[in-house]
């Protein structure tokens, strides 16, 4: 199930918001896992065992780890966590990477194994590092372990993140698990938060993903020069927009159930160096390796060779985890050697330099890597980077004339909406007016936003979200 | 505590509460006069589909398509895409003068593979009878100075100069064009007006070798001032209804029809009571049948067989005063080949004289069912 659905938004959001808020505060996390076992049962009737079995081996091993530590026996606790680790990783590379792996064997040594051709179960790099998370912090003791089962597979199953995070630590949530409070600030913020989502989703991301389809499925040899950023730049504001609307979505769901997730984005294209851009993308899963691979391979203490490895590891095993495709391979590796080469010496001489330089340089590499993420197919990313730079032989034809015409206002939208500018203005008026004159305004605002997304989601064939295929 | 977050989580809630109650408690509707099409019902419970996910996909469309006040949603989403100043919405575009034309983009291998039955149709059946295959342009072709400044159009001159190259096509678009500021297509329909049809059964006509009646031995006769079409119903937004009329001959002939080889017989060629719904097109010949047999009070022994789609429709009413029986074929709902058919017409005892393939060109672009022809 998704968020922008009909389905969603009026059977099952109503009814589960009821029964929480009838349902006794103890039964409340048994709720939760039921109701968020269906939510996934769902789309996936079949994988939702896996997701079950997956619960059950961490909390299994959650225990066992934390049994180790008291009888201070470190080195079972250490061989408890390897084995979650190996549980969790060989579910992972079975269903995500098994046909990946097998097609090149086959592409090398000219065998013919046939592929499996597992469907790939949702949200499967989502939950798994959540529980990695978890016997990871209970072993090195940032978090106790949670006894109650219950209360444990409604953390990994928890609706609102299940499926396309945020990647949220076990030790982030572990306290909210056992004891949180609802009230009416959290559930508007919670509002807020959602209906920015839904409408930044079908409202922002949708349309910008009509634009570039209807670019990217067309002949690239001869693309004009207009066309291909008209798509990339749409591309690029759809990413965004869907990625980010589904994490708000997710973190104001979470607000109105009483809990508190970590944000997942900054505003990430207003960053001046590409280290900045990934402290304000995807935040939840760039935290996530610094402090599972990146911190404990050394991260920088050990000296810069030691910390170039480090951080080449970590994007080539980022590029991996968004995709079992060689392009994804490359566009980790594309983001690592930036990183690397910022690490060396270009932070210093963008600190130097205008912030406008910074800026352009960011904006430029970045759209860049979005040819690679978005095109599965090596060759034709090529095509496209080619006709970005005039390899389709013109500057612009009346088919680019008529995207730019009929799209234009949109496409100035997207820009200023993904600035904070919008909000930060606001944020001012409300400030200068008054909280209550301006909540009207607010609520009217709010409104428009349900009632426009709602009449998309009527007439939509076209609702995909992009973060499914990871 | 916030009021202003009190404020906001009531308002939330009650717009939920009220959309979920609204829609469980809208009657279930089987068909959308607006959309022409049925709509998806509730789906019947297995445990085979549910493991399959095929019940919850099905229930989610069934969501979609029942919704609240569906056809209010789907124009303030139109409403929403003109404020963005887009040039077009749902395959739709917002033309000059009140137009609204469908954006079309056809399978090309589809396109390749009609023109080619249609070849060997011809090849199989002209040598015996007068055949003619007439290919009608749309609105985007022949309108297209009104389609917005750039609009990406699809080329179909040049599936229609290809059809032309295999002879005995009767081409309507330069007189079509001639008159291209005369209403000779619907601004909510993609059919063209009875007017747009009389023009090109002129060229018909004469293409088959009989005398076009002129202007003045025709009566029109206004059937409706308030048709909006199916390209408007994509939108769900109100425009200036169209005026659909018919024209007939001064002495028209008594007609008999047979539907479906004797399902039904009329003495008309008419269905009045589609001009009370939605599908006021249906009125002539009252929709899409797979054979509708025609015998007329012109006692000239002459007999057509058209293969077509409904753009013959209004036109039928003109050739009704030039042949004795006139059968027509729709080959979308016809269970059998034309050749066949043509078979079994002659062995007992029809004597068929001409035959006219006649369809739109978007139509025939995308038709599936060409393939019947060669049967």
């Amino acid at each position: 199930m998704v968020f922008s659905s009909l389905l969603f938004l009026f059977r099952y959001l109503p009814i589960v918001l009821l029964l929480y808020f009838i349902c006794p505060k103890k039964l409340r996390n048994l709720l939760l896992f039921i109701v968020s076992l269906i939510f996934y049962a769902w789309g996936e009737p079949v994988y939702v065992v896996l997701m079950l079995f997956s619960t059950l081996v961490d909390y299994t091993h959650g225990l066992l780890v934390a049994h180790y530590k008291e009888k201070g026996n470190l080195r079972a606790a250490k061989i408890s966590v390897a084995s979650s680790m190996i549980i969790n990783l060989a579910l992972l590379g079975f269903f995500k990477y098994c046909d990946f792996f097998i097609g090149n064997i086959n592409l090398l040594f000219g065998s013919d194994i046939k592929l499996l051709n597992i469907a790939l179960p949702i949200g499967i790099s989502f939950y798994t590092f959540q529980t990695m998370s978890y016997t990871i912090d209970v072993y090195r003791g940032d978090a106790e372990p949670q006894r109650n089962i219950i209360s444990f597979g409604a953390y990994v199953a928890l609706f609102p993140q299940l499926i396309a995070g945020p990647i949220v630590q076990f030790k982030t949530v572990a306290e909210q698990l056992n004891e949180r409070h609802e009230d009416f600030d959290k559930f508007g913020y919670g509002v807020k938060r959602f209906v920015t989502g839904l409408g930044k989703k079908v409202l922002l991301a949708n349309n910008a993903g009509l634009i570039w389809d209807a670019i990217n499925t067309g002949d690239l040899s001869t693309l004009p020069v207009l066309s291909a950023w008209i798509g990339i730049l749409a591309y690029t504001f759809q990413i965004y927009f869907d990625f980010s609307g589904y994490s708000d979505m997710a973190i104001g769901l979470g607000s109105m159930l009483g809990f508190r997730f970590l944000e997942n984005f900054d505003y990430p294209y207003m960053a001046a160096s590409i280290t900045e851009f990934w402290r304000r993308w995807h935040i939840s899963l760039g935290t996530w390796f610094r402090d599972y691979v990146y911190i404990p391979l050394g991260g920088n203490r050990k000296g810069l060779p030691k910390q170039i490895r480090n951080i080449s590891i970590v994007w080539l095993l980022t590029g991996l985890w968004h995709g079992a495709e060689w392009t994804f391979v490359l566009w980790g590796v594309y983001f690592g050697v930036l990183l690397i080469v910022e690490k060396l010496f270009l932070l210093n001489w963008l600190k130097k330099a205008p912030a406008i330089v910074g800026h352009i340089y960011t904006l430029f590499f970045v759209i860049i890597s979005w040819v690679i993420f978005a095109i599965d197919d090596l060759g034709r990313v090529g095509q496209y980077i080619g006709a970005m730079f005039g390899a389709g032989g013109s500057l612009y034809s009346s088919d680019s004339l008529y995207l730019l015409m009929t799209n234009g206002i949109l496409l100035l939208i997207l820009a200023i909406a993904s600035t904070p500018y919008p909000k930060l203005l606001c944020e001012k008026l409300v400030a200068k007016i008054g909280d209550k004159p301006t909540a009207l305004v607010q609520n009217v605002a709010f409104c428009a936003i349900i009632f426009v997304s709602v009449a998309y989601l009527v007439d939509a064939t076209y609702n995909p979200f992009l973060y499914f295929r990871f | 505590m916030n009021i202003c977050n009190k404020v906001t989580s009531i308002i939330f809630c009650a717009v939920i509460a009220g959309l979920t109650a609204a829609s469980m408690l809208n009657p279930v509707r089987e068909h959308s006069e607006t959309e022409n099409r049925d709509l998806a019902q509730m789906p019947t419970f297995s445990l085979e589909s549910l493991f399959k996910g095929d019940f919850t996909s099905d229930y989610e469309t069934f969501i979609t398509d029942q919704f609240v006040a569906r056809d209010a949603w789907i124009a303030v989403k139109t409403y929403a895409e003109l404020a963005l100043g887009k040039r077009d919405s749902n395959n739709v575009y917002f033309a000059d003068d009140g137009y609204y034309i469908e954006k079309f983009t056809p399978d090309e291998t589809q396109v390749d593979t009609n023109i080619a039955y249609v070849a060997e149709f011809l090849s199989h059946v002209k040598d015996k009878y007068n055949t003619r295959v007439l290919i009608a342009p749309t609105s985007s072709l022949v309108l297209a100075d009104k389609l917005p400044a750039n609009a990406p159009n699809w080329d179909q001159d040049g599936m229609l100069d290809r059809l032309a190259s295999l002879g005995n096509f009767v081409d309507t678009r330069d007189i079509l064009l001639e008159h291209k500021d005369e209403y000779i297509y619907y601004r909510t329909d993609h059919h063209w007006t009875t007017q747009g049809a009389y023009y090109a059964y002129c060229e018909l006509a004469e293409s088959l070798g009989f005398e076009p009646l002129a202007p003045e031995e025709l009566v029109e006769t206004v059937l409706s001032e308030e048709f909006l079409g199916t390209t408007i119903a994509k939108l769900g937004i109100s425009a200036n209804e169209d005026t659909m009329i018919k024209l007939e001959s001064m002495n028209q002939p008594a007609v008999s029809l047979d539907y479906n080889m004797g399902m039904e017989q009329t003495d008309t060629l008419y269905d009045e009571s589609k001009l009370d719904t939605r599908d006021k097109y249906g009125y002539f010949l009252g929709g899409n049948d797979p054979i509708i047999d025609i015998t007329t009070s012109i006692d000239n022994g002459r007999t057509l067989l058209m293969v077509k789609d409904s753009y013959a429709h209004c036109m039928i009413p003109l050739l009704v005063n030039h042949y004795e029986r006139i059968i027509l074929i729709d080959l979308r709902h016809f269970n059998a080949g034309v050749e066949t058919y043509i078979g079994m017409l002659e062995s007992s005892g029809t004597e068929i004289d001409d035959i006219v393939v006649l369809y739109n060109a978007s139509g025939f672009a995308d038709d599936r069912y060409l393939v019947k022809l060669r049967k």
